[in-house]
C-alpha cells in the first residue's frame, strides 16, 4: 500500500464509528488486495481512497460527543429520567422545593445586583484611581470632623503654589433655565437637580462621552454650557441623533444670564456620584450664588463646593497632603486655618466614606452597610438550602426502596451520591431559572424604592452569568451533598424492606432539629430588625418636634429680600382659606442651614456653630413656637434684635433664659453682633439623627427663600385644597411672573429627610416576608418528616382513641419547643445588632421588650398555622391504610 | 398492519443477505450484489445501508474469525431477523398487489410505426 492510501487509512480509522471500524476495515483491506493482484497496486490505491471517502458520510462517521463514554451517558439519562418522574410524582413537594430555592436565590440576585451598583460608582473614569477630592480635617478631642466644602479660590491657589491639576465646582442642584423655541416663545424650567458649575480643568480630570464638543474649548469661556443628550431633548426638542444640532443655541440662567450650548455629552451614567444635567462655567455661578465674591474667595465654605484633584504617579497622595500642611496659613486669619488640616479623600472613598457623608449624589453608602446586606443575602441563600436539605431528607424514607433496587444490583456509593446529586442540580437549575424571574420580580420593587434601574442584564458580560453559575455550583453542592449521603448511606436490605423510618433516619432528626433552630433565629432577627426600624421610623415622624408642621404648605420665593413680597402676603391672606403667611430663610425643620461660629465671653473652648434663621413678625406663630421669655418681633426694631432658643442661652451661661434677655454676643468672624430679645423653646431644628442646634432667629430681611402658608385645616375635600392652591400659584405668579411655581407640603418635606430610613425599612419588609415563607416551607419539610415517620405511631394512636387535637399535639409540642430555641439565640444577636444601629440617632427609641413578645408570638402563630395542616392531614388519615403498611 | 420501511436498495441488500445465508459479510455480499445485478456498489454505500438496517432491527450482526488477508480484522456477518422477514415478505407482498392491480391492458402497449 502507497503512502497516500496509508494516510487515507489513517483518516478511515480516525473518522469512522469504533463499532463499525474493525470489520469495515477488513472488508476494505480484503478488497484492496484482491485488486492488487488483479489490476496493480496503483490502480488498486486509487479505488481504495474512493472508497474511504465514499465511507465519509454521516451514518459512518463517529458522533460529535465521543462513543467510548456511551454507556456514562446513558447512565447520566437514567439519572436524569429518575429526577424527572421524581418530580412529576412527587409535584407539591417539588414545588415547594423548587420555590423555596427560588426565594431564596431570587432575593440573593438582586442584593448582589444593588452591591454590584453601589461598588462600581465612578469607575467609569479612566484616572479613577489618581483622582481625589480635598477635604478638611478638624481635630476634636471626640475623634475627627470631616468637611468636604472648600474656599472657590483654593483650586486656583493649589495650581499656582504646586502646579497640581485641580479643579472646583459648585453643584448648585436646582436652578431655572429659560429657553426660547423658533417663534420666541419662552419656556421655563425649574431643575430640582442637575445644575453645576465647573472650572474647566474639571473636564480634564472626569471623563464625559462627547456627543458634541470637545473636552478642550466646552467651558473654554464665561458663557458656554454642556448639556447632557437628555437635556438637550428637554430644552430643545432634539433627539440623541440630532444633538449636536444644540451647538450655539442659547439658554438663560436664572432669568439673568444668557448662556451658549458649546458642546452635549450623553447622559451621565446612573453609577456616577455627579448627576449633572447642564454643566456651567464656574465663573458664571454669579447669577446663582450671592456668596461667591467672583471666585476669589478664602475663606466663604459651603459644602456644595468641592476641589478635585489629579495627582501623577509621581507624587503620592500622602507627599501632597504633607506639602499642604499648615498652606492654608498663607490665605486665611490663623484661628481659622488652624482649626482644621487639608486631606487628600480618594475618589473611590467618595461613594462609601463613613466620615465624610456628603457627595453631589447625597448620601455615602458605606461598605459596612453592604456587608450587611450582602450577610442578609447570603442567610437567605443558606435558610433556603436549609430547607432543601429539610424537606430532601424528609423524602428520604420514601426513595428508601428505590436506594435499596440500586445498590442490590451493585450501585456504589459515589454512584448513589452522584445520582442525588445530579438530581439536586437539575432541581437548582430549574430553581435558578425561577429565581431570575423572582429576581426580576423583586427588581422592579426596589427600583421604585431606589430609584435606579436594577436591571439583571444576564448576558451583558459574563459576570452576571458567572455569579449565576455559581449560584447553581454553591446551592447545588450545599443543598444537596447532605441528603445524598444520607440516602446513600442506607442499609439495602433495611431499605427494601422498609423498615428505615424508625430505625435508621432518626439520626439526622437532630441536625434537622438544629438546621430548623437555624432559620428560625435567622427569621426572628430579621422579624425584631424590621419591628425596631419601624418603630424608629415611627417615632421620626411623629415625635413632637417643638413647633407645628400641619397644614403648612411651603413655596420657594425666587426674589429673597424683594419689595414685592409685602404685596404677595397681603394678596394671599385675602383667601379665607389661608390664616397665615411667613417669609422666612427656611422652616424651623430644614435639611440646610446657615452655619457660624458663636462668640461670648463665656465659652471658652471651641466655639460652637449657630443655626441663624432669618424671618418674620409671624413665624412663630404660624410654626407655634413656644415663646418662653421676652418678645415676639415688631415692625421697626433694631437690626440686631434676635429671638433664640433655650439651648443658647445655657450655652452663654444663663440657666434662667429670662435672664438672658438684653445679652450681646457675636456671631460669625465680620464681627456681628446679636442682642437677645426673646428665648423660645428649644425645637428641632436639624433631622433626628442629631443633637438639637443653638439657633438665632432674626428679622432682617435678607436670605429670605420661601414662603410658609398655613391653611384653614377644617377645609380637607380634595376640591378645597385644589381651589386654594390654584389661588396660591396665582398670586406667586402674578409676583415672579418669571419663574415657575412649586409648592410641597411641610410635613411631607420633613418627611423626605428620612428617605434613607424609609428605603431600608421598605427593603427590609420584602427581604422578612420572604425570610418568612422560606422558614414555614422548612418547618413544613420538617412535620411532613416527622409525619412520614410517625405514620404508624398515629395510626396505633389513632385506634386506641386519640382525638385529632391530641396527635396536633405532638406535632407543636416539639415545634415550640425548637422556637423557643430559636427565640432564645435571636434575641440577644438581635437586640446588640439593633442597638448599635440606634446608636446612629441622637433621638430614638428605647428597644422594649414589647418587641421580642410581639416577634415570639408572631413566629409561633405562622409555625402553628405550618404545623396545623400537616398534622391535621395526618390526624385524619385512615389509621387501617398506616397500620396495614408492612 | 404495520407499516415496514424498506428502500429499493436496502431491499436489495436484504434479499443478498438472505441468499448467501450463513456467509453474508461486507465483501461477499458486495461482489454478490455486483455479479447478480451488474451494478456497482461501493463500500460506503452498501455500509452504511447494512447500519440503517441494523438500527431499524432488521438485521443482526456479529463478528467472527479475524483472517491474515484481512490483517486481522474480524468479518461481520450479518443475519435476518424476524422483523426483518417480515419486512422482506411485506415489501414483496405489496409490490405484488400492486402487480395485481394493473389491467392487462395498460402493459400490453404496442408501439406505433412513425
Amino acid at each position: 500500500m502507497s503512502w497516500p492510501a496509508k494516510l487515507f487509512l489513517h483518516f478511515f480509522r480516525w473518522f469512522c464509528h469504533p463499532r463499525l471500524k474493525k470489520p469495515i476495515e477488513g472488508d476494505l483491506m480484503e478488497l484492496h488486495e484482491e485488486r492488487t493482484k488483479e489490476i496493480g497496486q496503483r490502480k488498486a490505491d486509487l479505488i481504495f481512497i474512493r472508497d474511504v471517502l465514499l465511507l465519509f458520510r454521516p451514518s459512518i462517521i463517529k458522533p460529535a460527543d465521543g462513543t467510548h463514554r456511551i454507556n456514562n451517558y446513558g447512565m447520566l439519562k437514567n439519572y436524569f429520567i429518575t429526577s424527572i418522574r421524581f418530580i412529576r410524582r412527587e409535584k407539591f413537594f417539588s414545588l415547594m422545593n423548587i420555590f423555596g430555592l427560588a426565594l431564596g436565590i431570587g432575593c440573593a440576585l438582586v442584593i448582589y445586583k444593588i452591591v454590584d451598583h453601589e461598588t462600581s460608582f465612578d469607575k467609569h473614569h479612566e484616572n479613577f484611581e489618581s483622582i481625589y477630592r480635598l477635604i478638611n480635617e478638624f481635630k476634636q478631642a471626640e475623634g475627627n470632623v470631616y468637611f468636604a466644602g472648600q474656599p472657590h479660590a483654593i483650586a486656583e491657589g493649589l495650581r499656582n503654589d504646586f502646579g497640581i491639576t485641580a479643579a472646583m465646582s459648585y453643584y448648585d442642584k436646582d436652578g431655572l433655565i429659560t429657553v426660547e423655541d423658533e417663534s420666541g416663545n419662552q419656556k421655563r424650567f425649574q431643575e430640582k437637580e442637575g445644575v453645576v458649575f465647573v472650572e474647566p480643568q474639571f473636564l480634564e480630570l472626569f471623563d464625559f462621552e462627547w456627543v458634541a464638543g470637545d473636552a478642550s474649548s466646552a467651558l473654554s469661556d464665561q458663557g458656554k454650557v454642556i448639556l447632557t443628550t437628555s437635556s438637550v431633548e428637554k430644552y430643545y426638542g432634539l433627539k440623541s441623533e440630532e444633538a449636536h444640532m444644540a451647538i450655539g443655541r442659547s439658554l438663560i440662567l436664572e432669568n439673568a444670564k444668557t448662556l451658549y450650548v458649546s458642546a452635549v455629552v450623553e447622559d451621565l451614567p446612573s453609577t456616577s456620584d455627579f448627576p449633572f444635567t447642564s454643566i456651567f462655567h464656574y465663573q458664571d455661578q454669579d447669577v446663582a450664588n450671592r456668596y461667591f465674591y467672583e471666585g476669589k474667595s478664602w475663606q466663604e465654605y459651603n459644602s456644595e463646593t468641592n476641589c478635585f484633584v489629579l495627582l501623577d504617579n509621581e507624587n503620592s497622595s500622602v507627599e501632597i497632603e504633607s506639602q499642604l500642611d499648615g498652606y492654608l496659613m498663607k490665605y486665611q486669619p490663623e484661628d481659622m486655618a488652624s482649626m482644621k488640616e487639608l486631606k487628600l479623600q480618594p475618589l473611590a472613598e467618595m461613594h462609601s466614606s463613613e466620615t465624610v457623608t456628603r457627595n453631589y449624589r447625597g448620601a455615602t453608602v458605606s461598605d459596612n452597610k453592604l456587608i450587611a446586606l450582602g450577610i442578609v443575602g447570603l442567610f437567605m441563600i443558606i435558610t433556603a438550602c436549609i430547607n432543601f436539605i429539610n424537606l430532601a431528607t424528609a423524602q428520604a424514607v420514601k426513595r428508601s426502596k428505590e436506594v435499596g433496587v440500586r445498590k442490590s444490583l451493585g450501585g456504589n456509593k459515589a454512584q448513589l451520591i452522584a445520582q442525588f446529586l445530579s438530581e439536586t442540580f437539575l432541581i437548582t437549575f430549574i430553581a435558578t431559572i425561577v429565581g431570575l424571574l423572582v429576581a426580576e420580580l423583586l427588581a422592579s420593587q426596589i427600583e421604585n424604592i431606589f430609584g435606579y434601574e436594577i436591571s439583571l442584564q444576564l448576558f451583558a458580560g459574563l459576570g452576571m452569568l458567572k455569579i449565576v453559575g455559581a449560584i447553581v455550583l454553591l446551592v447545588g453542592l450545599i443543598s444537596g451533598l447532605y441528603p445524598a449521603f444520607i440516602l446513600s448511606r442506607m442499609n439495602p436490605i433495611l431499605a427494601v424492606k422498609n423498615s428505615l423510618s424508625t430505625k435508621q433516619t432518626s439520626g439526622f432528626l437532630s441536625l434537622r432539629r438544629a438546621l430548623v433552630v437555624f432559620q428560625f433565629a435567622i427569621s426572628q432577627i430579621l422579624i425584631i430588625g424590621i419591628l425596631i426600624l419601624n418603630l424608629q421610623m415611627d417615632y421620626f415622624l411623629t415625635k413632637d418636634l417643638g413647633f407645628n408642621d400641619d397644614s403648612i404648605i411651603v413655596v420657594k420665593l425666587p426674589e429673597s429680600d424683594s419689595l414685592k413680597l409685602p404685596i404677595l402676603k397681603n394678596n394671599l391672606l385675602s383667601h379665607p382659606q389661608i390664616e397665615k403667611v411667613s417669609f422666612s430663610t427656611t422652616g424651623p425643620l430644614a435639611s440646610w442651614k446657615v452655619n457660624n461660629p458663636i462668640f461670648h465671653p463665656s465659652i471658652v473652648a471651641e466655639n460652637p456653630s449657630g443655626n441663624l434663621k432669618n424671618v418674620d413678625e409671624d413665624y412663630l406663630d404660624l410654626y407655634e413656637l413656644d415663646l418662653i421669655a421676652g418678645e415676639n418681633y415688631k415692625t421697626g426694631d433694631p437690626r440686631d434684635w434676635v429671638v433664640v432658643n433655650r439651648k443658647l442661652t445655657e450655652l452663654i451661661g444663663f440657666d434662667d433664659p429670662s435672664e438672658s434677655l438684653g445679652e450681646r454676643f457675636q456671631y460669625g468672624r465680620s464681627g456681628r453682633e446679636f442682642t437677645i430679645t426673646g428665648v423660645v423653646e428649644d425645637f428641632h431644628a436639624g433631622s433626628l439623627k442629631r443633637e438639637m442646634d443653638y439657633v438665632i432667629l432674626s428679622n432682617v430681611k435678607w436670605n429670605i427663600y420661601q414662603a410658609g402658608i398655613k391653611f384653614n385645616a377644617n377645609q380637607t375635600g380634595y376640591s378645597d385644597i385644589k381651589n386654594m392652591l390654584e389661588n396660591i400659584e396665582s398670586d406667586w405668579t402674578a409676583t415672579f411672573p418669571e419663574h415657575v411655581f412649586d409648592f410641597e407640603f411641610y410635613d411631607e418635606q420633613l418627611a423626605s429627610l428620612y428617605a434613607t430610613e424609609q428605603r431600608i425599612s421598605e427593603v427590609f419588609k420584602i427581604i422578612v416576608a420572604i425570610a418568612i415563607i422560606i422558614g414555614c416551607l422548612g418547618l413544613y419539610g420538617l412535620v411532613s418528616f416527622m409525619s412520614n415517620q410517625k405514620t404508624k405511631e398515629i395510626g396505633i394512636r389513632k385506634v386506641l382513641g386519640a382525638s385529632a387535637v391530641s396527635i396536633w399535639n405532638i406535632f407543636s409540642k416539639e415545634m415550640v419547643m425548637l422556637l423557643i430555641i430559636a427565640f432564645v439565640i435571636a434575641a440577644p444577636v438581635s437586640y446588640f445588632a439593633m442597638n448599635s444601629w440606634l446608636e446612629n440617632y441622637t433621638y430614638r427609641i428605647e428597644i422594649t421588650p414589647m418587641v421580642f413578645i410581639i416577634s415570639i408570638l408572631a413566629s409561633l402563630g405562622i409555625a402553628l398555622l405550618t404545623i396545623s395542616y400537616k398534622s391535621i392531614r395526618a390526624s385524619r388519615a385512615n389509621p387501617v391504610l398506616s397500620l396495614r403498611d408492612e | 398492519m404495520k407499516k415496514f420501511q424498506l428502500g429499493e436498495f436496502e431491499e436489495v441488500v436484504m434479499l443478498t443477505v438472505a441468499i448467501l445465508y450463513e456467509n453474508a459479510y461486507g465483501v461477499s455480499i458486495k461482489k454478490e450484489i455486483e455479479n447478480r445485478l451488474g451494478r456497482n456498489v461501493s463500500v460506503g454505500a452498501l455500509q452504511s445501508a447494512l447500519k440503517r438496517l441494523e438500527d431499524k432491527d432488521y438485521l443482526v450482526s456479529h463478528d467472527k474469525d479475524a483472517t491474515q488477508e484481512r490483517a486481522g480484522r474480524p468479518k461481520r456477518y450479518f443475519k435476518i431477523t424476524s422483523l426483518g422477514k417480515q419486512a422482506m415478505q411485506y415489501t414483496k407482498e405489496t409490490r405484488n398487489s400492486l402487480w395485481d392491480a394493473i389491467p392487462g391492458v395498460a402493459l400490453d402497449i404496442k408501439f406505433a410505426k412513425a
